[in-house]
């Protein structure tokens, strides 16, 4: 017994020293890109701390074309500054985050349920740049739509977006 | 102390129809100006620099006054002033999703980050 007490106490200090280490080896630089363990359990917890009823909510909005323009629009307008117009996270903001915002076009954004998304953008995710939003339950399902469009976002849909909020200058600026 | 729990409960009272029309609830670039014409879904909406032309649709939301009462469509009537929250689509036509009836210039919604420029430059 006294024995797996050692063992267990040898552990901890070896654990412990190696976090310390690697802190100050590392520092807390938030320019630095999370480690694929690390990845893997920040998105363990976060499907852990996710309640059944939140991943199997269903979105009541259907996706027309005004609902999917006016969510454009308030995406252009509240998460484009660090999502970026396409979704995929490459600004100034997001490209200095820790944990960086994920590619919302893509795997594993996409793969979420919408209930999952919709609580997201509610809630937001604690210990990231993700806040929690509030909002009105049906703008935060519009914008749950107008994600789940991001993978099919024209040129000319970007362009209202960016005649928003500027973000890739205007277009002979952005062809340079 | 019932005083002040009374001076409380009106403040709160009253603050509660502003809250209700916070210009952070209606997103979107907005359309401003005095109708000019209706027909059928086209709106005709007379702003600073010149005409610009909306479609409502059926899920448009419609508001009325300083307070932003829920209004209808006939509610829009020549003359009157208006604010469009609207949104371009593919097509380059803007469909309104709100519409609000007799909103006052100097209003709130100004100082939004749009303005009618937003939703009637370019881009058509």
């Amino acid at each position: 017994m006294r024995r797996s007490w050692a063992i267990l106490t040898v552990i901890i200090i070896v654990l412990a020293g190696s976090g310390v280490l690697y802190l100050r080896v590392h520092g807390l630089s938030a320019r630095a890109k999370p480690t694929a363990l690390e990845e893997w359990l920040a998105r363990r917890v976060r499907d852990l701390a996710t309640p059944t009823s939140v991943r199997t909510a269903t979105n009541p909005i259907r996706p027309t074309e005004l609902v999917l323009a006016e969510a454009r629009d308030h995406f252009a307008d509240h998460c484009a500054v660090c999502h970026g117009n396409r979704g995929d996270g490459k600004t100034m903001l997001g490209e200095g985050m820790y944990p960086p915002p994920p590619d919302l076009g893509r795997e594993p954004t996409q793969s979420l349920t919408d209930g999952e998304i919709m609580n997201i953008i509610r809630n937001g995710i604690r210990f990231t740049g993700m806040p929690g939003f509030g909002g009105s339950d049906e703008d935060n399902w519009k914008l749950t739509l107008f994600i789940r469009h991001l993978p099919k976002l024209s040129d000319r849909e970007r362009a209202f977006m960016n005649e928003i909020n500027n973000l890739e200058g205007k277009p002979n600026e952005a062809d340079h | 102390m019932k005083r002040i729990i009374l001076a409380l409960c009106t403040t709160l009272l009253l603050a509660s129809p502003a809250f209700a029309h916070d210009p952070k609830l209606h997103k979107g670039p907005k359309v401003e100006g005095k109708v000019v014409s209706l027909k059928g879904d086209h709106l005709e909406v007379a702003t600073k620099d010149g005409t610009v032309s909306v479609t409502l649709s059926p899920e448009t939301k419609y508001e009325q006054g300083a307070t932003g009462e829920q209004a209808t469509k006939s509610a829009l009537k020549e003359g009157e002033h208006v604010m469009v929250v609207g949104h371009k689509l593919e097509s380059g036509e803007i469909a309104a999703s709100e519409v609000m009836v007799h909103a006052e210039s100097g209003h709130p919604h100004d100082h939004d980050a749009h303005s009618h420029a937003d939703a009637g430059g370019s881009g058509n």
